[in-house]
């Protein structure tokens, strides 16, 4: 590896609004942002529960995932201290925006096919390209006129962090300089209608990751965006490294398409990997854990078997967290903003809560932060996420 | 759309090894399309099939270590025929089919995929609106700096489209002349390529050819995000396991692929300048 990787800015979007301030009062205090959705009709479904921001000033025009991305990454590099016309490389884990694909079809059931087939130019199916994945990547950049190369990750829940960890491979290898990673998804009826069918939802308004009584997932809004940028690249602009990318890992389980691999062994894979590449193998000087944490009965036990298998001797006294507790499941975005929501608990000196536990379960038999905030003296911290196919990411990030 | 320039992205800082090349089509007209094969727990959509069959075919004839094995889909759109079917279902009232939530990701197949060859390496799936091939073989040359890794397999994946597709194509092109696909709604085309450092296996090398000459933009004729490409390095590979010699790919960036012995004659010449 020839460079350090840096983390130089960074914008973030949730439920509870925009900025890094509404989630030390949601995500870090423990309050989950759950609540029934009114975007679409959740008549159909098991349950009408989303971590949905509502309409009010932090709204985006119409919840459309690109105007969102442009916010974000206008604050991201309003931190970062960096211009237009920056050759940035621009990354974005993202599956497309969805209501397009529901706008069409809709527009085509109400209008009959003749409109539905000339829907080119029609006013109500504007945007039809957002559902492109690559699309919002090519908006993003030209939104902020960054000339770099781009790239669009689609691998599901880690598709973000698989930008930010190609973001490392190019940046270490002395290939790019500076990269924006971006991950977005925005709560909308055509993933909730699929996650409901597979029956994956909770069933009792709350995620309670890692607790016996847990039922499953909710979705919720999430876009973030990071500046990454080589540590000579910063130095020599001036620029303040909030954090530095000290390992990253990716691994797949060979177990199942849609179920985790019993003993988290992708996921363990993935750990021991970042963690060799930051030096640490053992985790010796790892001090939290930003969980995957769905709050489903097949992860989170998985989970911990494979957090117990990366770093077996350390693994009880390392304490260990999921914020979909409080965000809800972020999917393609779920590894951006908990990159953030980990660079925020190093830099806070704060551990975020594992919201809504309320019952130990024998196979989950580690310190998850119940409930309530904990302050620490966090220098390095692991964030980790897994996807469908038993795709998984590691990501370890170090306080300056 | 804001076009990356060649020297941005496209070198190759070392040349890259050809273990293996299949291609599928289905539904196309061509001769050579095949039956969609049939992949339990996937339904309705080419998509998947036609992914792992072409995975199939590199992996079955060059087994390797799974672990030191990493995979990378490229596919503008995804699967549109799920999300289409799936979306069309929603807004008509019917109950989501729960399979169609499972195979709505290309990370399912891939996870299929893994299952079955032991790939324990990275998986992941891209989408560009550039040409696959110069991305996916800058990914597997990044991927291959990568000591933990011998080997990336590559592959692309194509639909045709029905009426969404041709709206959402329109919006991609209005401000340029590039073709909408002409595939039927059942069609599909994948096409994978198994790749290495040379010398380890490989029968083909592949280096970065001078990226500021002629050649350089986006390929003539191709839409965006086209993998007409990986099927012609395919067929170049053919040729040249055939023929022997060498073959200049134009694409934005040009790649040439050399067969093992011109490349072996090439390596000892430059040793003795």
């Amino acid at each position: 590896m020839s460079g350090e990787v840096t983390v130089t800015g960074f914008g973030v979007r949730s439920a509870f609004g925009a900025g890094a301030d509404v989630l030390r009062r949601g995500v870090f205090a423990g309050v989950p942002a759950f609540a029934p959705t009114t975007r679409f009709d959740t008549g159909p479904y098991r349950t009408p529960m989303a971590a949905a921001a509502p309409d009010g000033p932090d709204a985006v025009e119409d919840w459309a995932l690109r105007h969102a991305l442009d916010r974000c990454g206008t604050e991201a590099l309003d931190m970062a201290g960096l211009g237009p016309g920056t050759g940035a490389a621009v990354l974005l884990g993202v599956a497309g925006d969805h209501t397009s694909v529901t706008r069409y079809w809709r527009n085509a059931a109400e209008s009959g096919p003749a409109t539905g087939a000339g829907a080119g130019a029609g006013a109500a199916v504007e945007r039809v390209a957002d559902a492109v994945p690559a699309r919002l990547a090519e908006l993003l950049a030209e939104r902020l006129r960054l000339t770099g190369p781009r790239l669009t990750f689609t691998n599901a829940c880690v598709a973000s962090a698989a930008a930010i960890i190609h973001a490392c491979r190019l940046i270490s290898s002395g290939r790019t300089e500076v990269a924006v990673c971006a991950g977005g998804y925005l709560v909308e009826e055509e993933t909730f209608g699929k996650f409901d069918s597979g029956r994956a939802l909770s069933r009792d308004g709350a995620v309670r990751p890692f607790s016996a009584d847990r039922s499953g997932l909710l979705l919720g809004d999430g876009v973030a965006v990071v500046v990454l940028e080589s540590a000579g690249h910063a130095r020599r602009r001036g620029a303040r490294p909030l954090a530095s990318v000290a390992g990253w890992g990716a691994a797949t389980d060979a177990h199942h398409i849609a179920q985790p691999h019993p003993e988290g062994a992708g996921l363990a894979r993935a750990a021991r990997q970042a963690l060799r590449l930051a030096g640490d193998p053992d985790g010796a000087a790892l001090d939290y854990v930003n969980a995957h944490g769905t709050g489903t009965r097949y992860n989170d036990g998985a989970e911990t078997r494979g957090l117990r298998a990366a770093f077996p001797d350390r693994a009880e006294s390392i304490p260990v967290s999921s914020t979909k507790s409080t965000t809800g499941h972020l999917l393609e975005a779920a590894g951006v903003v908990e990159f953030v929501i980990t660079l925020l608990a190093l830099t806070d000196g704060v551990l975020p809560p594992t919201a809504g536990f309320t019952a130990s379960d024998p196979e989950c038999d580690l310190d998850y932060v119940p409930n309530r905030p904990r302050p620490a003296d966090l220098r390095r911290a692991l964030t980790v996420n897994a996807a469908f196919g038993g795709a998984n990411t590691a990501l370890v990030l170090e306080r300056p | 759309m804001t076009t990356m320039t060649t020297s941005e992205k496209t070198v190759l800082r070392s040349p890259l090894g050809i273990l293996a090349t299949a291609t599928a089509t289905h539904g196309t007209g061509r001769d050579e399309d095949i039956p969609l094969p049939r992949l339990p727990g996937f339904v309705e959509s080419a998509f998947s099939p036609l992914a792992y069959e072409v995975s199939r075919q590199c992996l079955t004839e060059r087994p390797g270590d799974g672990s030191r094995t990493a995979v990378a889909l490229a596919a503008l759109l995804g699967d549109t025929t799920t999300a289409d079917l799936a979306s069309r279902r929603m807004v008509s009232g019917k109950v989501h089919n729960p399979l169609l939530f499972m195979q709505a990701t290309p990370n399912s197949v891939l996870g299929h995929t893994s299952r079955e060859f032991g790939i324990t390496g990275q998986m992941f799936s891209v989408s560009t609106l550039d040409d696959p091939v110069t991305e996916l073989l800058a990914m597997a040359d990044l991927l291959l700096e990568d000591p933990e890794l011998d080997r990336v397999l590559v592959l692309g994946v194509e639909l045709g489209g029905g009426e969404r597709l041709a709206a959402l194509y329109r919006e991609l092109t209005a401000d340029g002349d590039r073709p909408v696909p002409g595939l039927p709604a059942s069609a599909g085309l994948a096409a994978a390529v198994l790749l290495g450092r040379p010398g380890a296996g490989a029968t083909v090398t592949v280096r970065s050819a001078d990226a500021s000459g002629p050649g350089s933009g986006a390929p003539a004729g191709d839409r965006p995000g086209s993998i007409q490409g990986l099927f012609d390095l395919a067929t170049a590979h053919r040729e040249l396991l055939r023929d022997g010699g060498s073959r200049l790919l134009p694409r934005p960036a040009a790649f040439v692929l050399t067969a093992e012995s011109e490349a072996r004659n090439e390596t000892s010449t430059h040793a003795h300048q």
